[in-house]
């Protein structure tokens, strides 16, 4: 039975919000799952149809090709990593430690996002703008730690943040075809100790929590 | 003689691959295509590859092996730490100029040969970085005290990340030379620093 947004019942046959997004919610969930599982290329509409207990024309009312289902997987985590992010801004006062926590959070949501956004022809169309925002955040939390005198004189912000990204997304794809969805925890520490005493001011660095909470 | 005719045809086969591969992309690319670009039968074809994937394990297949043509190239010049650190400038450059490193990365790392090659080409990358460094470390070139496998990972990820940055973005900025900066920080003693050159 439906519900309104305030949790009255609705009469039947009208649809709600709740409804609209709720299905919206579950076909992005099933989609995720049969991306992660079967790859882009092979990911059917149909499997996600049965995954999601929706009709094929109630995938289209919402999506209007295997492809646009997928760029909206990309960007609900897309999203969620922006909260992520606002949340660890909330609790930390370093920039460097909610760009070590995010570094984390991101690498044990990465499956579906990696195996879509690395895998052609996606990624012909996504990659390079999702790799852009990446590296746009990287270098946004550390031009805060330089206003906030965390980091040594003379770093070049753009070069580190380039150089982090990059050996983020390494750790993520070995992580991928080596260890399977749960690795790259310690290879992102092993990023963070690689490039964080050589941009912060030691005794920045010190009080960092490099490893995972 | 058919078997130099054979090795001719598979070549041919390989070199069309790599060029229909890097215009047309893995899932754009038809075995047809490869066939009327060699002037050979679809019988011809199947002969060397059955399947498209078969041709595209042989155009990674030579992919890897300039990874062995340019390690023993920057080994035969220098010591092993700087022979490793040349080595990864060098096939981060070949994968923004070189079609062959090129198409080998981009099928790699986005096309359905990630799950069957992906985990053994990151292994044997790691085994190489690690080998160089536990030469260096025999040679005293590294500080006491560091993990050479662990460095090993760390290295080999950076080199994995900046080719995937690289084929993705269209553009090589120098991700690998700050990596190295720090990181010879970390490997070398300071009296030695200035023996290595990065990029």
């Amino acid at each position: 039975m439906p519900f309104t947004e305030d949790g009255c019942r609705a009469a039947p046959g009208v649809v709600t919000i709740h409804d609209v997004s709720t299905t919206r919610d579950g076909l992005l969930a099933a989609a995720a799952e049969a991306f992660d599982r079967d790859g882009y290329v092979r990911a059917t509409i149909d499997d996600v149809c049965d995954r999601a207990g929706v009709t094929k024309g109630a995938l289209y009312g919402h999506f209007s090709s295997k492809k646009a289902l997928a760029l909206a997987v990309l960007d609900r985590q897309a999203r969620e990593w922006a909260l992520v992010r606002e949340r660890l801004q909330r609790v930390h006062r370093s920039p460097l430690q909610v760009l070590v926590d995010l570094g984390y959070a991101v690498n044990r949501d990465r499956a579906v996002v990696q195996r879509l956004l690395f895998q052609a022809p996606l990624c012909d169309d996504v990659a390079e703008r999702q790799v852009a925002r990446w590296t746009a955040t990287v270098l946004d939390l550390l031009r805060h730690a330089e206003n906030r005198g965390e980091l040594r004189p003379g770093v070049d912000l753009v070069e580190c943040a380039d150089g982090v990204v990059a050996a983020l997304v390494g750790v993520h794809l070995m992580a991928m075809a080596v260890d399977g969805p749960s690795g790259g925890a310690r290879q992102v520490a092993d990023v963070w100790r690689t490039w964080l005493p050589a941009v912060a001011k030691p005794a920045v660095y010190a009080a960092l929590r490099i490893t995972p909470r | 003689m058919a078997v130099a005719q054979g090795a001719r045809t598979r070549a041919a086969l390989v070199a069309a691959g790599i060029e229909l591969f890097d215009r047309d992309g893995y899932d754009g690319t038809s075995l047809d295509a490869v066939c009327r670009r060699v002037s050979v039968t679809k019988g011809a074809l199947y002969r060397h590859f059955p399947a498209k994937q078969a041709l595209a394990v042989a155009v990674v297949e030579e992919y890897f092996r300039r990874w062995h043509v340019v390690r023993a190239e920057c080994e035969a010049r220098v010591g092993p730490l700087q022979a490793l650190v040349d080595l990864t400038h060098r096939m981060a450059e070949l994968t923004a100029t070189d079609p062959t490193v090129r198409v080998g990365v981009r099928l790699l790392f986005t096309s359905e040969l990630f799950d069957l090659l992906a985990g053994l080409h990151f292994s044997s990358l790691t085994t190489t970085a690690r080998d160089l460094l536990r030469q260096a470390a025999a040679a005293g070139e590294l500080n006491p005290n560091l993990d050479p496998r662990r460095e090993a990972e760390a290295i080999a990820a950076a080199v994995v990340g900046a080719q995937a940055l690289t084929v993705i973005t269209k553009s090589s900025n120098h991700r690998l030379s700050a990596m190295w900066h720090h990181r010879l920080d970390r490997l070398v003693p300071p009296s030695r620093r200035d023996l290595y050159r990065i990029g």
